[in-house]
């Protein structure tokens, strides 16, 4: 029997978060897509907490939206509690964040997978790398498959998750796989290594989760859902969804003073695991050694889902052996007589270190080789989901060889994130925060829609409903604005009246009561675009300052090597890491503004410069 | 770095010259001028100057014409005090034919420090930003005035220098005042930890500081920088010439060289005698060269735990550090001390090393130094001429950098203003974390251009490493 060929215009390998807002992405575009996973059963999986959104991450998801992704309508299907974070501070600082049935929210990305035209969603073990040669530049050509198969396709989009030889450490107990009770890759791992890709690796881990029907929730503090929960999607008003609440407990001393008798067997400490892991994210055990005047630390027990008891500890992270684990959770006060349903671990796997990539997430290595997600040395849904979507859209526009996908750090959450990390590499699994997005304050999760759907729109990610929604939603803000910039109330308009710190809504309304009937999505721009009008003209200033020279590109086959009196350190690290502007060159860690002076002038010289004999205006 | 800014800097090198200029070229260039120089006569009779491609043309009044052929024009400088009106002549490109192909001028003043940053000061005011290192050279290519070979020649060196300069002009600007500057640095960052964990970790247990605490610890970081802010300000205003500082351990020589070089009557400058008992200082000339000549009582750089007087140590430690060139002095008739010798070793990058007293039985070779010394005696008057020359040339190397080092000092000088601005804004910005942050890092990054740049890494280290944080 010969080997079965399949033959597509775009793969991509792993269907989890970042798998499927890939496929999904390429699909819309119009290429003609192949989804391939080793499991049916575990698409858009969610490996660690039950939860999507919050500050930063939950801005990400709304930009996924807002770019026609799956991750806001999913979780909006599935969310079991929502609230609005950070909602005493200013708007830019909030941040949407949800519960999920798991389960739930599996069936339903998997439901719009199945349900999108142009893609083809199949179970296979991926177990190799096919590349070819053609006019001098490697290409990508396709995947082998176990069972002696072969898809074909110009684009492959690698999203692999923690699952590039993984080892799941349980104290002293070591396991090969990427998630409990499944397996690992390793054919994908070696294919990289063969075509020249430099591999690193990290750890990160879980808690264990609990049977809920054994925590005595009378000695746990509740944490309801907001009143009236947000959703998600751009494309949904309100939510009709009865909500469950999360519960907090505490962890003590006496939890302490066990944690420190065990240190010795936890893998972290006992040098079985070497790789670095997440600070924001850290593990029980490295909790009580680094801060070790805190009294206790706070837990939060998130359920899993409508359907089922398991419950998920939210901050007792750790890879501690079974019986230490079992004694913890027995001497925090709640959970005494609780039962762990699954033991927590630590997971290493390998990364690709992402300085490897170029802004659109094509490896510089390989044309038409993709990487998205874990396999790029980040952590979380959020973040994998937004470079899948980039990543997707990317493969189809390299098939038409179209101007590829990059998102500005003044444009997106997503920006900010895929710049750092093709620009500053990474050294800890990389998460978003607020702080890392220097214009943060115009990059709200209320306007991603704004910001992004007219974009998404033109790239055929969007379908008409939705760019119809956007463009109704706009059409009205601006007749509101108009009407409060035209009506006068005394000397003022209403904007100036809004303008100031005291004013709200409320306040116009009942000098003008017809902006009553002013729907909530639309008087929410227009008073954040009021108030916020001053911030946005002073960072408009900065930005124009910068932008004539800085945003002079720069050609990826620039010779490095060739440019006199650059320093030997810009000369290494601008030739690894390429930037396409002197913008990014600037913000490669360890170049100096003479750096960037020299390549100006080496980029100068390469145009045709007025001619000195022609003098006067 | 941009090139819609008008930019402004000092053109000569520090130290004396008969006249000194401070050239601006931007958009705004013009505009900027006329708000701080008035011409004598009508611009209409400005001198036309052919060597610059100028013809004479209309009026505007008694006001500097903003269009025109280059040319030069006489008039006063509008300064702050103690100045008030200087004499000058403005050399004007109001079209493309200057340097840059810009509107440009240049002021040519009296070759006195204070005046030249003065100058800038006023300039600054009005809306002009210091240039950085190699701007001008850099616009020029850009106007296709120089080639790539000569911009590359200009600014490859600047690079190199740029860092070094960074550090003399610091080290000049008020010896130590990276120190203090490093520590402001530190609270901003602190600061702003606190702030972004807040704003970043909104679900988690944080100890989070009162915004009156807030308000009080901002407040104290704009008052410390504002005091060195004055200090600075101070030292730039004074006589900037180049300072030799004479060092080395008591009983070295060190006074007897001091007379024997400042002693000379008409080698004598200024006589700037006993400004603290702590240390000498006279304006010599050294061979066409002036420099400031101080003479440290018994200071060594690295031992300064011999003076018992912690201010006379501050004292003295803040001249040998703000000192371009120091000239270390060894008493060649005693025997090497062991403590000591081994930083006598190390190589240093602007120091001299005497052997005083050659006129006595020599105690050590140069061999057993290991460096090479300037071997003096005053009595016979041996190797002084030799040493001055020594101290001349060192003295250029690491003071002459062109514009450099003066123009670094005053981009310090902007640098902290701005960040200060910042920080007054940010106190002003109330409750609202995020704004608050928003001028913090405005701040931060100010001081960064002196202090070292700030990136989120080194805030977010900050984060994980003071909360404990982590679901």
């Amino acid at each position: 029997m010969g080997r079965s060929t399949y033959t597509f215009d775009v793969l991509v390998v792993g269907a989890g978060h970042a798998g499927t807002e890939a496929a999904l992405a390429a699909a819309r575009a119009g290429a003609s897509v192949a989804l391939l996973t080793s499991n049916l059963d575990t698409v858009a999986q969610m490996s660690c907490n039950p939860a999507i959104g919050g500050v930063a991450k939950g801005q990400l998801v709304r930009e996924i939206d807002a770019l026609g992704g799956a991750m806001g309508r999913a979780i909006d299907a599935a969310g079991i509690q929502f609230r609005m974070l950070n909602v005493r501070k200013g708007p830019a600082m909030h941040g949407p964040r949800a519960q999920a049935d798991k389960r739930a929210y599996q069936q339903e990305v998997k439901r719009v997978v199945e349900s999108q035209p142009g893609l083809a969603l199949r179970q296979e073990t991926v177990e190799d790398l096919l590349t070819e040669s053609r006019r001098g530049e490697r290409r990508a050509r396709g995947v082998r498959v176990r069972g002696d198969a072969e898809y074909l396709a110009p684009c492959v989009v690698l999203t692999t998750g923690t699952f590039l030889q993984a080892v799941m450490h349980t104290g002293e107990q070591t396991t090969p796989g990427g998630r409990a009770g499944e397996g690992t890759t390793a054919g994908i791992s070696e294919a990289l290594r063969r075509l020249g890709f430099v591999v690193s690796r990290f750890k990160t881990g879980t808690p264990p989760r609990l049977n809920g029907r054994t925590i005595d929730y009378d000695r746990a503090e509740r944490q309801p859902g907001d009143d009236t929960p947000r959703p998600f999607s751009f494309l949904r008003d309100r939510l009709e969804v009865e909500q469950i609440p999360c519960w907090t407990v505490h962890t003590n001393e006496s939890v302490h003073a066990l944690i420190r008798e065990n240190l010795h067997r936890a893998p972290m400490y006992s040098g079985q695991i070497r790789s670095s892991g997440p600070r924001y994210c850290p593990s029980i055990e490295d909790k009580v050694v680094r801060f070790a005047e805190k009294a206790r630390h706070q837990l939060f027990l998130e359920p899993e889902g409508r359907r089922t008891h398991e419950v998920y500890v939210n901050g007792l992270s750790t890879s501690l052996p079974r019986d230490v684990q079992d004694a913890v959770i027995q001497r925090i006060p709640a959970l005494e007589r609780a039962q762990i349903v699954r033991y927590g671990y630590a997971v290493e796997y390998d990364y690709c270190p992402p300085d490897q990539l170029w802004p659109w997430l094509e490896t510089k290595r390989i044309r038409g080789l993709f990487f998205a997600g874990q396999l790029n040395g980040t952590t979380g849904y959020e973040e994998a989901g937004a470079q899948g979507l980039v990543a997707g859209i990317n493969a189809a526009l390299r098939l038409r060889d179209a101007p590829p996908l990059v998102l500005g750090r003044d444009q997106a959450y997503i920006g900010v994130m895929i710049d750092d990390l093709v620009t500053r590499g990474v050294d800890e699994p990389y998460r978003m925060f607020t702080s890392r997005a220097e214009h943060r304050m115009v990059l709200r999760h209320d306007n991603a829609d704004r910001r992004l759907t007219p974009l998404g729109r033109r790239l055929g990610l969007v379908d008409e409903p939705r760019g119809r929604i956007l463009e109704e939603k706009v059409g009205r803000i601006e007749e509101t604005l108009s009407r409060i910039r035209s009506t006068r109330i005394g000397q003022s308009t209403l904007e100036e009246i809004l303008r100031r710190p005291e004013s709200t809504w409320e306040t116009l309304v009942a000098m003008f009561p017809p902006l009553a009937e002013v729907p909530d999505p639309v008087l929410e721009q227009v008073v954040h675009d009021v108030k916020y009008a001053g911030y946005v003209f002073r960072q408009r200033q900065q930005v124009d300052r910068m932008a004539r020279l800085a945003e002079r590109s720069i050609p990826p086959d620039l010779d490095y090597d060739a440019i006199p009196h650059l320093r030997s350190e810009a000369r290494e690290k601008l030739g690894r890491i390429r930037p396409l502007s002197l913008a990014q060159a600037s913000r490669i860690s360890g170049i100096t503004p003479a750096d960037l002076a020299v390549l100006l002038l080496r980029l100068e010289g390469r145009r045709p410069r007025p001619s000195p004999a022609n003098d006067e205006p | 770095m941009s090139d819609v800014d008008t930019i402004v800097a000092i053109a000569t090198p520090p130290g004396a010259a008969a006249r000194g200029i401070v050239r601006i070229s931007g958009p705004r260039a013009i505009d900027l001028l006329q708000s701080v120089f008035t011409p004598h006569v009508d611009d209409r009779q400005a001198t036309e100057c052919p060597a610059m491609g100028g013809v004479s043309a209309i009026s505007d009044g008694g006001r500097l014409r903003t269009g025109g052929s280059p040319r030069v024009v006489s008039g006063v400088l509008r300064l702050a005090d103690p100045f008030h009106l200087v004499e000058c002549r403005l050399y004007l490109w109001p079209g493309r034919r200057g340097y840059t192909r810009e509107p440009s001028g240049e002021l040519h003043l009296p070759g006195s420090s204070p005046v030249l940053a003065a100058a800038v000061a006023a300039l600054c005011r009005a809306g002009a930003r210091i240039a950085e290192p190699g701007e001008f050279t850099l616009r020029a290519f850009l106007a296709g005035r120089i080639d790539l070979t000569q911009a590359e020649a200009v600014v490859g060196v600047i690079d190199a220098r740029s860092r070094r300069e960074l550090r003399t002009a610091l080290r000049q600007l008020a010896g130590g005042l990276a120190a203090p500057l490093n520590e402001l640095r530190d609270s901003l960052l602190d600061l702003l930890a606190g702030l972004e964990a807040e704003l970043d970790f909104a679900d988690e247990e944080i100890d989070r500081m009162s915004s009156a605490e807030r308000r009080e610890r901002i407040g104290a970081v704009a008052n410390a920088l504002e005091r060195l802010s004055k200090r600075i300000g101070r030292r730039l205003a004074r006589n900037e010439h180049p300072r030799v500082a004479l060092t080395g351990a008591p009983n070295a020589g060190k006074s007897s060289l001091f007379n024997a070089l400042a002693g000379d009557d008409a080698a004598i400058v200024a006589d700037r005698s006993g400004t603290t008992r702590d240390y000498l200082s006279r304006t010599i000339d050294l061979d066409g060269l002036v420099v400031e000549l101080i003479d440290t009582a018994g200071i060594d750089a690295h031992r300064v735990e011999d003076v018992e007087s912690a201010d006379a140590r501050e004292a003295a430690r803040e001249q040998v550090e703000s000192a371009d060139v120091q000239v270390h002095c060894v008493d060649g008739a005693a025997i090497l001390g062991s403590c000591g010798v081994a930083r006598l070793r190390e190589r240093v990058e602007g120091r001299l090393i005497v052997r005083t007293k050659a006129d006595l039985a020599q105690a050590w070779s140069d061999q057993e130094l290991g460096q090479p010394t300037i071997a003096v005696s005053v009595v016979t008057g041996t190797g002084l001429d030799r040493l001055r020359a020594a101290a001349r040339a060192l003295t250029c190397a690491e003071a002459d950098s062109e514009d450099v080092v003066m123009s670094t000092s005053h981009r310090c000088v902007e640098s902290i203003d701005e960040a200060l601005d910042a920080l007054r804004a940010a106190v002003s910005a109330g409750d609202a974390a995020e704004w608050v942050a928003a001028e913090l890092r405005g701040a931060a990054d100010a001081i960064g251009r002196v202090a070292g740049s700030v990136h989120t890494d080194d805030i977010l280290d900050r984060i994980f490493s003071r909360f404990c944080i982590g679901k």
